[in-house]
């Protein structure tokens, strides 16, 4: 006789119980209106009761109490779990964040980042989608054909993020600019697949390069905006408003620093252009969309100045264009001085500061100031600084000149 | 349900070859639309004409790791009179003979009929019952 409740009842009910937890996860993450998964989807949660926990978690989630499985699905390191689960994962999270990129762009993010760390963990183990991919494949194309096309698959998420970067970066749509900031963020998906320093510098690259594309793919028409204005004659004119589209580039590429090289190079020849011409107004009208990025890139040069060293004299300058266009005094000075900082051979900036110090000093040198031993003696301090700096500078000798003259000639009156 | 991936959308096991895969869309191609259709013939042809395509598809959807659920339940039988004793090995033995095991039950039969209902014994005498006996 036949027992009541068999062995294929239990498993029957076991799917049964799957499907209904698997629902309730899908439901929870990408919300109740989303379209249903296929059945196989029950196949993760039939694998999550072999992971430590997994079995009390899903009675849980059968109970209505989904905490504990959720965790379960998102855990600090995916090392240790199967591929097929890890297949499961890589496929759930990455539906999740196709259901969620309308409504939750960030958890959508989140759920996208989850994905990709998946597939880094099966593109690293290789075996388990190279051994489905002959499977899928049959006879149809030599085993080593079919295992590339099974290896692809694990890079073909970040593949995707690279055409959505470039597909709308000539716009700087919001797509594309979510797509960019995700290449940027890869390290932590390579950290959550427990990847080794070679496999996560390789990916890195990978990611890099996409993102340089994109961002040259946003570039383009700048390149070619400039040129058109070149040609009409009408550069210093339209060069503010070329520069503040390359501004918003460089908002929409997250503050990227090809952006700001970009920049540099292109503004550094049309600068001295406008710094010819009659009065500051042009300089300063080219100068104010760079002014942010031209600061973040003397950040990173002061932050690591080999790694940018081929920038640190055309920022310098850029600095010191800012700084002598400036109105007043006080706000000159600090962007010398900054230049100063960054490039300390930089000859420009060098007499740049050596003549603000000697209009300083003649400054304190004139008026009843010079009846002052303090005032004085911020002189000689600015005259013996610009000294430093340029030493052969004609103005420099006319107001070293003249302190020397006040000197002897006020002797006995300063206080 | 994911509708860009051609496994999900036409309902086809990701690991079933080019051949699993025209006898499905075919079935399907029977009930289908023209617009439908259309679609079907695309998704044929992405399936089993492009191997590496068929491979990226597969490998984009969830994998098959649901574990069997093996035979279902007997239907409940009527409520006629049970053979006992030798009478019951008696009428047993050549249906389960038929059926090529005695202890497990061919795959390719999903459930056997009561057997006052079943073919092979009513086949030899379709007017006899209730059935009494086979001598």
């Amino acid at each position: 006789m036949e027992a009541a409740f068999r062995d294929d009842d239990a498993r029957l009910l076991a799917r049964i119980e799957d499907e209904l937890v698997a629902g309730l996860i899908w439901a929870r993450q990408a919300g109740s209106t989303a379209a249903p998964l296929p059945a196989r989807a029950a196949g993760m949660v039939a694998l999550l009761r072999a992971v430590d926990g997994g079995a009390s978690a899903i009675e849980r989630a059968i109970e209505g109490d989904l905490a504990l499985v959720l965790a379960l699905l998102v855990p600090g390191s995916l090392v240790g779990w199967t591929p097929a689960l890890v297949h499961h994962t890589a496929v759930h999270f990455s539906r999740v964040a196709a259901a969620l990129a309308a409504s939750d762009p960030e958890a959508s993010d989140a759920a996208k980042l989850r994905s990709i760390a998946a597939w880094l963990v099966l593109g690293e183990e290789r075996r388990y989608l190279e051994a489905l991919a002959r499977v899928v494949a049959g006879t149809a194309l030599p085993g080593a054909e079919a295992e590339a096309a099974g290896r692809a698959a694990a890079l073909r998420p970040i593949d995707e993020l690279g055409a959505a970067a470039r597909t709308g970066a000539a716009e700087c749509a919001d797509a594309a600019q979510r797509a960019l900031a995700m290449l940027g963020r890869l390290d932590r998906a390579t950290k959550l697949a427990g990847l080794d320093e070679r496999a996560t510098t390789s990916i890195r690259r990978r990611a890099d390069t996409m993102r340089g594309a994109a961002i040259s793919t946003a570039l383009a028409p700048i390149l070619e905006a400039l040129a058109d204005a070149s040609g009409r004659d009408a550069i210093i004119r339209e060069a503010p408003a070329i520069f503040e589209r390359v501004h918003r580039i460089w908002l929409w590429s997250d503050r990227d620093e090809q952006v700001e090289r970009f920049a540099v190079d292109e503004a550094t020849s049309l600068a001295w252009i406008a710094y010819r011409e009659t009065g500051w107004d042009p300089l300063r009208a080219m100068c104010e969309p760079l002014a942010e990025m031209t600061d973040r890139m003397a950040e990173r040069i002061e932050s690591d100045p080999r790694r940018h060293l081929a920038y640190t004299a055309k920022c310098a300058q850029f600095l010191v264009f800012r700084g002598e266009c400036k109105a007043h005094e006080p706000d000159r000075w600090p962007l010398i001085e900054r230049a100063l900082t960054i490039c300390p051979t930089h000859r420009n900036a060098r007499v740049v500061a050596c003549n603000f110090l000697c209009d300083r000093a003649d400054l304190l040198l004139s008026g009843n100031a010079i009846f002052q031993a303090s005032a004085l003696a911020l002189a000689e301090q600015a005259v013996a600084r610009a000294e430093t700096l340029f030493a052969q500078s004609k103005r420099l000798e006319k107001t070293k000149a003249r302190l020397e003259e006040i000197r002897t000639r006020n002797r006995g009156f300063i206080r | 349900m994911s509708e860009s991936n051609l496994f999900d959308r036409w309902n086809l096991d990701p690991s079933a070859g080019p051949q699993a895969i025209t006898e499905r869309l075919r079935e399907a191609m029977e009930e289908a639309d023209p617009p439908t259709a259309v679609e079907l013939r695309r998704a044929w042809e992405e399936l089993t004409m492009h191997p590496k395509r068929r491979i990226a598809e597969a490998l984009s959807t969830f994998p098959e790791t649901r574990p069997p659920i093996g035979r279902p339940p007997l239907p409940v039988r009527a409520t006629v009179p049970t053979p006992a004793g030798d009478e019951a090995r008696l009428v047993h033995a050549p249906v389960a003979g038929a059926l090529g095991s005695s202890t497990t039950p061919s795959p390719t039969v999903r459930c056997l009929p009561a057997l006052e209902r079943d073919p092979l014994l009513r086949a030899r005498n379709p007017e006899a019952a209730p059935l009494r006996g086979v001598k």
